[in-house]
């Protein structure tokens, strides 16, 4: 129990290291109150789109009810401008009768041409209004007519003719003509100040309309820049807290590291003193004493001196272990098959009384750790190396190959393999498969793998039968 | 003047103990000094302390420091031997459990001349010592100013 909280303290659990995570902005939306603001944006700009449009429709309205009530008001200006040429017509003809005078022939010619081009421009003004038109064509021929008599007069003194019988005719005419012409003239100045009064309050209605929707679209506006720039501060001040919580977990994430670093010190330097005294006294007593001692006793001391040199290597291995979790990962472009080559070159060499066969792959690469890797494989190819001792072939492979549809690298052997039962406890500190009389070793090795591998954020996994050898995968 | 001593530099008395033995399995007969912190060490070479008036011409031959020792630690033994020019040039074999990267460099960066550490195995140690014996008292040809009279 000690020594297992033991190396909970000195091995923290990397295996939950972060991966780098691509989230893309959606998934970042993910939490409830983010999406509510991309929501609350979404609808807040698109009310704005119909306000402002709305505005912009209503603006136009009022621009066209405003073009059709100038519209009308130029159609009663030129009726008026009839009118007032009817009545100079009628000024200078009266004018013509009672005192003669050239001026006042020309001036009922002008008069009427001033008449006629009156009529023409409103029949040009009214011509998308028949009910207008219907009008015109009964005014414009009494109009004619109107100004006929007023000919008919001049006609009447240049004849030399006067007085109340001679002017009969004419007065008789224009006794019928005159109420004519002018409720004709009244029908069509009411009907356009009708239209009028019509087309003004409507242009007053829009008019209005376009003020309201332009006002709330100018409050939702504002308002929406006020809660952006509220968003924005509370966003700040939530980032810098965030920061700070950051900043304040990674102080302690130091401290812990610099006593983690203080205690594996103390822990190399100070278990290690007292191994040294046993192993140390304990030759001492087989070189200076072993005449005081039976066989047994020798072997015991020397059984002492084994065991005290196993709790040596267990704790550099720890040492080690522990170290990797400190490690600084370094990333660059790894030649893992030039990697290979090398470390199966110096297990061959540990032992050179053997024979394996190593067979690699050429031209494998990853992006690691050139240490940490190589760290990698020697444990992998010191395993298999030791694992195929026993056999008479000892073949070793490293490669690349898919392994539930994913690329991986992997190692293989042909040695005594593992039970499949156990391969979940092969990773762990101090767990070993085999006795150590039959294979050698701390049972730290593949621990310190898999903390290199999830270091770099790989995984690693293996396959084996008891007998025929053993493989592991690894991804980097 | 160089006396041929040992100056072992060690606040275990295992250590110590067997590092003894060591130098004597391997017949190495010099006298040795036992300091047994940081502090008696620097007093013993500088003079000073409880070794005041001691002749400090008389330097080691060689001095085997531990790292990790009372009061004042080997690091800064070290620091404080180099920064005198009575024993700037004095062969210092950092003799130590410790397998820190950070130990060693800063030991080679303070002047260190080697850098041992000590096995768990006392076969290997004594081997450890035998070589260093070889090389620091043997084969090692001092320079001129320490061979000095």
């Amino acid at each position: 129990m000690a020594a297992h909280s033991q190396s909970d303290t000195l091995l923290p659990d990397t295996s939950a290291t972060p991966k780098a995570s691509k989230a893309s902005p959606w998934q970042a939306l993910r939490s409830g109150q983010q999406r509510l603001i991309a929501i609350g944006s979404l609808l807040s700009i698109g009310g704005l789109v119909l306000l402002f449009s709305a505005a912009y429709r209503s603006n136009t309205r009022f621009l066209e009810w405003n073009n059709l009530v100038v519209h009308t008001r130029d159609v009663l200006r030129t009726l008026e401008d009839f009118s007032s040429a009817m009545k100079s017509g009628q000024l200078a003809a009266v004018e013509y009768y009672s005192n003669g005078g050239e001026v006042q022939v020309q001036a009922l010619a002008a008069a009427q041409a001033a008449g006629r081009r009156a009529l023409d421009r409103v029949r040009t003004l009214t011509v998308d209004n028949p009910k207008q038109q219907r009008k015109l064509e009964v005014l414009a021929p009494l109009a004619d007519q109107g100004f006929e008599l007023l000919h008919r007069v001049i006609e009447l003194r240049q004849a030399g003719k006067s007085g109340p019988d001679a002017m009969k005719p004419v007065t008789d005419d224009a006794r019928k003509i005159s109420p004519l012409l002018a409720s004709a003239l009244a029908d069509m100045i009411g009907e356009e100040n009708r239209l009028l009064e019509q087309r003004s309050a409507e242009a007053a209605v829009t008019a209005r309309r376009t003020r309201i929707l332009q006002l709330i679209g100018g409050i939702f506006a504002t308002g929406m820049v006020v809660g952006v720039f509220l968003l924005f501060l509370r966003e700040n001040s939530a980032r810098a807290s965030a920061e700070t919580r950051l900043r304040h977990a990674n102080a302690q994430l130091r401290s812990t590291n610099r006593e983690l670093e203080a205690f594996s010190y103390s822990v190399s330097h100070d278990l290690r003193a007292p191994l040294r005294g046993i192993d140390g006294f304990s030759q001492a007593l087989l070189e200076d004493h072993s005449a005081q001692l039976d066989e047994q006793g020798k072997v015991y001391l020397q059984r002492v001196r084994t065991a005290v040199q196993r709790m040596g290597s267990l704790i550099d291995d720890l040492i080690g272990l522990s170290r990797i979790a400190r490690t600084q990962l370094g990333r660059e472009a790894v030649d893992l098959s030039q990697l290979a080559r090398t470390v199966a070159e110096e297990v061959r060499n540990s032992d050179s009384a053997r024979t394996a066969q190593f067979s690699i792959a050429p031209d494998l690469r990853a992006e690691g750790d050139p240490r940490l890797l190589r760290v990698v494989f020697q444990n992998l190819f010191g395993n298999s190396y030791k694992f195929t001792s026993k056999r008479e072939r000892a073949q070793i492979e490293f490669g690349r190959t898919n392994e539930n549809g994913k690329s991986a690298f992997f190692i293989k052997d042909n040695g005594a393999g593992f039970d499949p039962e156990y391969s979940s406890r092969l990773f762990g500190a101090f767990q070993r498969l085999h006795a150590a009389s039959e294979f050698p070793g701390t049972g730290i090795g593949l621990a310190t793998v898999q903390r290199i591998i999830h270091l770099h954020g790989g995984d690693i996994w293996a396959k084996g039968e008891p007998g025929r050898g053993a493989t592991f995968f690894f991804t980097l | 003047m160089l006396d041929g001593t040992i100056l072992l530099v060690e606040d275990n008395p295992d250590d110590e103990e067997l590092t003894l033995r060591a130098l004597k399995k391997n017949h190495i007969t010099n006298e040795v000094v036992v300091a047994h912190d940081g502090a008696e060490a620097v007093d013993y070479l500088f003079g000073t302390g409880a070794f005041k008036g001691r002749d400090t011409s008389k330097i080691p031959q060689v001095v085997l420091l531990d790292l990790k020792l009372p009061k004042i630690d080997g690091l800064e033994v070290l620091r404080r031997l180099r920064a005198d020019k009575r024993t700037k040039l004095l062969p210092v074999v950092i003799l130590t459990s410790s397998n820190e990267e950070r130990d060693r460099l800063q030991g080679y960066d303070l002047g260190a001349n080697s850098y041992v550490r000590k096995p768990v195995d006392f076969v290997q140690f004594t081997e450890a010592v035998r070589q260093l014996g070889l090389y620091w008292l043997l084969l090692n040809e001092r320079p001129p100013e320490l061979r000095g009279a």
